[in-house]
């Protein structure tokens, strides 16, 4: 993969230099320039074109190709707060909704699952997890597809590590899956992205926004396996510097059925609904790349 | 980092600004709003937290750059052309601008070497390249200069407001004291 391709090296390098060297007063207009790359990038702009006509069901083509500009100005937004952080420890302001469910989470005895999507800053949001709350939290994500971009995530990965967070990347399934239980077993809260199935993660069919979706299975297989609840939380940018964490009630998945697959498919379809409301409402910050349905 | 819990006026709090205009305000908003518990709420104290002072500064630097093209190409051709041309001039010489800054601050760092990053440096440089612009639109003979009078304009008055915010640095650290900063 070339360093200069979408998801090459270069431009998390640019990044780091940019965060590093902008007047913070500044930034706004470079944030608004480097936006503009979306007219490049094809087919990031298409598949998110595709995943709003399936949002906003009726929507004008033209309207959406404006959207798709608010979708990277909020991602770029978002990874530039998420380098502020790891450069200097900078922090966005935050409020909670669904504090309760948030308080339940921290207060839970023994591990649970923390099931997110591609929105707002994931690893900001981990980090001021772990920063507020006394919880070890393991977050999952997956790998980078270009070597040297994983390579130069990681450098910059281990300078903010903290003891609180550690992150895991889910190449192997059925390693990490042990890995994951055997974590929660010892009372951890493990984080997962659950809007999107990488190659070789085993997927639940479910519907989002009335069309087919595949869903990832391992959280609430692994619910199921450690009895422990799924917390949906989400992060969400609600302007600059400025986030709120939305804390929904907890998903249970049990045993109920003599079939594995139908309670599974019960536990996406509750979690699908709580997505679908989130993204909803915020459908200018998720940052889904690839269309969620082929029928898009 | 220091941080604000559950209360919402913390947004007032002049160390979330950095521009002396901006602080005094800030101040002057912080002295009339009555406190606002908002359970959840968490207010970092960093002085770029401000998102309408980062706005407000960075579309009054586009503004500059923009007014700053169009008077060295009003001379050789029409106004609205000159404008046009200048919209996306600008928002290049910006990036331009910041990645010159920081490659020669950090080739200069590594002679050198400082503890930090380029922040405080590029922040002064690009700033004075800035001002710099403003004056040189502003003796030029071109619609432009009453753009750039306007900014140096704003630039004095934050001049004034930062002597301001000094003399009254005494009452400003009262105020924030009793949010829990300590300076």
């Amino acid at each position: 993969m070339s360093r200069f391709s979408v998801r090459g090296v270069v431009w998390r390098q640019l990044l780091r230099f940019a965060v590093r060297n902008t007047p913070i007063w500044l930034e706004t207009s470079v944030i608004a320039f480097w936006s503009l790359f979306f007219l490049l990038w094809g087919p990031g702009r298409r598949s998110i074109m595709r995943n709003l006509r399936a949002i906003k069901p009726g929507s004008w083509p033209v309207i959406n190709f404006f959207r798709t500009y608010r979708v990277f100005w909020n991602y770029a937004w978002s990874i530039t707060d998420t380098a502020h952080f790891r450069e200097q420890r900078i922090m966005p302001d935050w409020e909670f909704a669904g504090l309760e469910n948030f308080e339940q989470l921290k207060a839970q005895k023994g591990g649970a699952i923390i099931l997110t999507a591609h929105m707002g800053s994931y690893d900001l949001g981990a980090h001021v997890f772990s920063e507020t709350s006394q919880r070890r939290i393991v977050m999952v994500r997956a790998p980078e597809l270009d070597p040297q971009t994983g390579q130069f995530e990681e450098q910059l990965q281990e300078r903010s590590r903290s003891e609180a967070l550690r992150i895991d990347f889910n190449t192997k399934a059925g390693e990490l899956a042990l890995e994951l239980l055997d974590a929660i077993q010892r009372g951890e809260l493990v984080a997962i992205q659950g809007d999107r199935v990488t190659p070789g993660i085993a997927a639940v069919p479910a519907t989002l926004f009335g069309r087919p979706a595949q869903i990832p299975a391992g959280p609430f297989a692994l619910a199921m396996a450690a009895h422990a609840p799924v917390f949906p939380l989400f992060i969400v940018r609600i302007g600059r510097r400025r986030y709120r964490l939305v804390t929904c009630e907890p998903i249970h998945v049990e045993r109920q059925s003599r079939h594995r697959d139908d309670d599974l498919r019960l536990a996406a379809e509750e979690w699908t609904k709580k997505l679908e409301e989130v993204i909803r409402y915020g459908w200018y910050q998720w940052f889904a790349f690839d269309p969620y349905a082929e029928a898009a | 980092m220091k941080v604000i819990r559950d209360r919402r006026d913390a947004r007032w709090l002049p160390s979330r600004f950095h521009f002396a205009l901006f602080r005094l305000f800030a101040y002057l908003r912080l002295r009339a709003t009555k406190p606002q518990p908002s359970r959840g709420v968490v207010m970092v104290v960093d002085q770029y937290q401000s998102a309408g002072e980062n706005y407000a500064v960075t579309i009054c630097i586009f503004v500059v750059m923009i007014s700053f093209v169009t008077a060295l190409l009003n001379p050789t051709m029409s106004l609205p052309a000159a404008c046009a041309i200048a919209l996306p001039a600008a928002a290049v010489i910006i990036q331009v601008q910041i990645v010159l800054t920081g490659v020669i601050i950090t080739i200069a760092r590594k002679v050198a070497p400082t503890e930090g990053d380029n922040l405080a440096v590029s922040s002064i440089a690009l700033m004075t390249l800035t001002i710099g612009a403003a004056i040189f639109t502003f003796i030029r003979d071109s619609p432009a200069r009453f753009v750039a009078g306007a900014f140096l304009l704003l630039v004095a008055l934050n001049a004034i407001a930062a002597v301001l915010v000094f003399l009254m640095r005494g009452a400003i650290t009262d105020a924030e004291r009793r949010f829990g900063v300590e300076p």
